[in-house]
């Protein structure tokens, strides 16, 4: 007992003489330290590069499809709106004509439809209205009397000044005077005339159905419409006064075979596939890994044709470019080095095969015993780990079949069919690297490390599969939005080792201009 | 230590780096120095455990002191260092060390008592001196430091008692010398 408590004085003095207590180490040691570190990060902030260059290509094709949405919804806006404008006007020349002839209530059939388009029949109503109401123009004080059957009245549809004036006649028997309502001023009197010739001698007095002076009619349409409305609204309005024509809208024939051209953007998470290694031994083949998840972009022009059926094709040309930060392990016994002595000390490079997706490169690692006067076991491990910087970019040339399904402005697209890659340019370049091994560490020189580049094919073909929906705005535009995929077929480099490869998820979006 | 440095540091800043290892590094040099055989071995020791710190910074999940974290990296370095350490092995077998061959160096009254103490661990076996850190100093059980160093308790039992007549023994020998 007396024993246990003298320990525990003495654990309780050598605590306090502890607690605190700081011993200083040699000046060097912040050199040493970090001489152990894998190299400056400064390259971490690359990531976040990566990423604000992705998302402003983001943002630079957004901006691209709303501006192309907001032309086309600028053209669909003005071509509706014409055509209410010229619907109106036809209605007006009609009100013009119809207060000397018999006016009936306004039928539902003369209305312009919901969508303020006139069928080809009301378009024919409303002509046989306009040719009845040429009398009008000749009407004469008094005639009423004799046309019980088409009795002058203001019409219901219409309070335009110009009708007024030809309706409100002050004139005895008129049955406005007879209505209370207040009369307008009476107008000259006009010279009798042969009351049952008169719509002959109307028509007559018409001049041919040629642009009209200005002077001929109360209301004409190309005083009150913009200048060129007739040459280039969709609703082609002839000018003869007589003989209106009206076409309907166009509605994009979703069915015809036509050319298209579009271009779109897809948005990717990329999933890395990668092939075996051997880890360890005298030239140990190692495979890069991504470190964490990595998205990209695709960018296309596409062009296609859709046939009178559901089949088509589509094609083009794409680009892409895919950042990422990659890592690998290379695992070595000291007898698998080649001995270095520099003037830093004493050395040994380690050789070894990297297949990155870029390709394959042939890698020396350079590693530096911290004490070069020791004396290293021939088994002593060395491992290395490696982060590596990749950067790649590629064309991308499709060939897909399309089928087309749906018989309204929203249809069904699937497409499938082949890619070809053809890589541009590869860049790999070692970012950090450091030794679980005290006794060696990695080589702080400019030979620190080599990386030679092995040749391999540029060109490998991968495939596509998407399916999704494509909505016909009008004749000539179109927006596809598309969830897809598309993979790579198993490459290998030129020694006949497999590659990785890389499996892509995204969502393909753009606008079409279809001829 | 503020969660922002901590933050610099795991991303590799150099400045945060070095800011941290100015620190901690008396701390933990006071540390490697008591489980070591001498100072060169502690710098060894130092450097290799901010190397791991650094490297595993991201392990440490914000529950309980930072500094205690850090301690156990070291710590854990430190025994890794000790087991491959040829010259002074770390063997806990010495039924028959006697203190009378190792004379400490007399205590200096002007020198913090922590310094005499350090002298005198550096003096003691490596298996007597790591029990003794990790049982008086680290505050470790016998089960744990069973584990730790995979021996069996009753050992690790019999080698603290040993260990701390040693160190008593040599501590009033240099306090009185």
């Amino acid at each position: 007992m007396e024993k246990n408590i003298h320990d525990d004085r003495l654990d309780d003095y050598v605590k306090k003489s502890f607690e605190d207590y700081e011993e200083w180490p040699a000046a060097d040691m912040w050199e040493r330290v970090e001489g152990g570190l894998p190299l400056a990060e400064t390259p971490v902030a690359a990531p976040k590069f990566g990423i604000r260059v992705f998302w402003s290509r983001m943002a630079v094709a957004a901006t691209i499809l709303l501006l192309l949405s907001a032309l086309v919804c600028n053209h669909l806006y003005y071509e509706n709106r014409l055509l209410q404008m010229a619907v109106q006007q036809q209605h007006k020349d009609v009100d013009v004509a119809t207060p000397a002839a018999p006016s009936p209530a306004p039928s539902a059939g003369n209305k312009p439809d919901r969508n303020g388009s006139v069928s080809q029949a009301n378009a024919q109503d409303l002509l046989q209205e306009a040719n009845a109401g040429i009398s009008v123009k000749k009407y004469q004080p008094g005639a009423d009397k004799q046309h019980d059957s088409h009795p002058v009245a203001p019409s219901t549809t219409s309070a335009s000044p110009t009708n007024v004036q030809v309706a409100t006649t002050h004139q005895p028997g008129n049955p406005m005077a007879a209505s209370g309502l207040p009369l307008l001023p009476s107008y000259p009197a006009i010279a009798p005339l042969d009351h049952a010739a008169a719509p002959q001698q109307a028509l007559a007095d018409l001049p041919a159905a040629t642009p009209d002076s200005a002077s001929d009619y109360p209301l004409k349409i190309n005083n009150l419409l913009p200048v060129d409305l007739v040459n280039t609204s969709p609703l082609a309005y002839q000018r003869s006064f007589t003989t209106p024509i009206i076409r309907p809208l166009p509605t994009p024939d979703v069915h015809a075979a036509r050319w298209y051209v579009g271009i779109h953007s897809t948005p990717v998470l990329l999933v890395e596939k990668t092939g075996p290694e051997r880890p360890a031994g005298l030239r140990p083949r190692l495979v890069s890994t991504q470190v964490k998840t990595n998205f990209s972009a695709d960018y296309w022009l596409k062009f296609g044709r859709k046939g009178s059926g559901i089949w088509g094709f589509e094609s083009g040309i794409g680009y892409r470019t895919v950042e990422r930060t990659t890592t690998h392990t290379a695992r070595f016994r000291l007898m698998n080095g080649r001995l270095y002595s520099g003037a830093q000390g004493r050395g040994y490079d380690f050789d070894y095969d990297l297949d990155t997706y870029s390709g394959s490169m042939e890698v020396t690692m350079r590693m530096e015993q911290v004490d070069p006067a020791a004396n290293l076991p021939e088994s002593e491990p060395v491992r290395i780990q490696v982060t590596a910087r990749e950067q790649t970019s590629m064309l991308r040339i499709p060939l897909l079949a399309t089928a087309t399904l749906g018989k309204n402005r929203l249809q069904t697209v699937f497409k499938a069919g082949l890619l070809g890659n053809v890589m541009l340019d590869r860049q790999v370049d070692i970012v950090a690297r450091s030794s679980e091994n005290t006794l060696l560490q990695p080589s702080q020189g400019t030979q620190a490390y080599s990386l030679r580049q092995v040749s391999s094919g540029k060109l490998f073909l991968g495939y596509q599969v998407s399916g999704g929906l494509q909505y016909r705005t009008g004749k000539h535009f179109s927006w596809v939005l598309e969830p897809s995929l598309a993979g790579e077929f198993p490459r290998k480099n030129n020694a006949g080792r497999p590659l990785p490869s890389i499996t892509t998820v995204g969502v393909n979006a753009g606008v079409n201009y279809w001829f | 230590m503020h969660q922002f440095d901590l933050s610099a540091c795991m991303r590799g800043e150099r400045l945060a780096q070095k800011q941290f290892f100015e620190r901690f590094k008396g701390k933990m040099f006071a540390l490697c120095l008591r489980y070591t055989h001498s100072r060169e071995d502690a710098e060894d020791v130092l450097q290799e455990g901010f190397v791991r710190a650094f490297r595993d910074l991201h392990q440490y999940t914000g529950e309980g002191p930072f500094e205690g974290w850090l301690r156990k990296v070291f710590v854990n370095t430190a025994l890794q260092h000790l087991k491959k350490q040829k010259r002074n092995p770390l063997t806990f077998e010495l039924d028959h060390y006697d203190v009378a061959d190792d004379s400490p160096e007399p205590f200096l009254g002007n020198e913090p008592p922590a310094k005499n103490m350090i002298r005198i661990l550096q003096q003691l076996p490596a298996g007597f001196r790591t029990i003794f850190n990790l049982h008086v100093l680290e505050g470790y059980s016998h089960p744990e430091i069973a584990e730790i160093l995979g021996i069996s308790v009753g050992t690790s039992k019999s080698q603290l008692l040993r260990a701390k007549a040693c160190f008593r023994k040599m501590l009033e020998s240099s306090l009185t010398s």
